[in-house]
């Protein structure tokens, strides 16, 4: 299965960079949606078909924390996945992304494999399925 | 605030930001003289701040010359140097800001909330330089295999 993916940053070489890593860890993408806030993030939601939203914390007009809550108030959208890649790094500031609906945590800065394994955790791969992942492992040297 | 524990956590978030993400080689230098040949004008200079408020209020400033801050946007985006436009350097260098400083707090005090402003570029001679007296600042300037770098944060309620 082929997932859509939307990157929600205001840095769009933080955008390239997360792009290029998701690929690079050999996690299945279909395409690629891209935001640069959480009110670009909700249009976006609300016209494509996504399977998980990537999205940094602090960004303005509406940061992530934001767009989840956004996304938690629609049915639909709830059921997509959240994970936040952000700086912010305090324990009280995790659990409260945990709280209001993120499912993953990803600090910067990090590795692809990092990326790798969260992903793979995510979207509930198994270990069947690990060799779709194996193929992309040369390519991690981004 | 302790000193030694605020100098070494910048120094391990550089560390951990610029090797990880920007598979850079650095070390740390005592050599404050080089902000001064900076100030010649003679290679351009870009210059990020960043505001935070919590327990700790102030604000942080990134200094880099621009011809590194090329060559790392490039390395960065994995493209090449010529394909690099000024707004992708912008942008990069206020993720390196933003990285640092969520780093930096994260390690000196794990349990406490910081809120971080949106990054901003600034002149040069407006952001290292010059701080007022009552603020209390720290300065760390980082060596690369071809130039210098300069992080500083300064403190308003410490």
């Amino acid at each position: 299965m082929a997932y859509n993916v939307l990157i929600v940053d205001d840095s769009t070489s933080m955008r390239a960079v997360i792009k290029k890593i998701v690929k690079a860890s050999g996690f299945n993408v279909g395409k690629f949606f891209e935001a640069s806030n959480g009110v670009e993030a909700l249009k976006v939601l609300n016209e494509e078909w996504l399977d998980l939203v990537l999205t940094d914390y602090n960004m303005p007009d509406m940061n992530g924390l934001e767009l989840v809550e956004e996304m938690n108030k629609d049915d639909h959208l709830k059921s997509i996945p959240a994970v936040m890649i952000t700086t912010e790094g305090s324990r009280e500031r995790v659990e409260e992304f945990m709280a209001k609906g993120v499912i993953e945590y990803i600090k910067k800065p990090f590795t692809p494999e990092q990326i790798k394994q969260k992903l793979k955790h995510i979207m509930g791969e198994t270990e069947d399925e690990e060799q779709r992942y194996d193929n992309g492992d040369e390519e991690l040297d981004f | 605030m302790k000193n030694k524990d605020m100098t070494t956590a910048m120094k391990n978030s550089i560390s951990d930001v610029l090797e990880t993400m920007f598979f850079l080689s650095l070390d740390f230098s005592d050599d404050i003289d080089i902000l001064e040949q900076w100030d010649t004008g003679k290679d351009p200079v870009i210059a990020a701040k960043l505001s935070f408020s919590g327990p700790l209020s102030g604000y942080a400033v990134f200094c880099i010359p621009k011809k590194s801050a090329l060559s790392i946007t490039a390395d960065f985006m994995g493209k090449d140097e010529q394909e690099i436009s000024d707004d992708q350097i912008n942008e990069t260098i206020k993720e390196i800001i933003n990285m640092i400083i969520g780093n930096t707090f994260s390690m000196y005090v794990p349990d406490v909330v910081f809120d971080l402003g949106v990054p901003e570029l600034v002149e040069f001679h407006d952001s290292i330089k010059g701080l007022p007296d009552s603020e209390k600042s720290f300065s760390v300037v980082i060596e690369t295999l071809e130039n210098y770098m300069a992080f500083q944060m300064n403190f308003i309620n410490a």
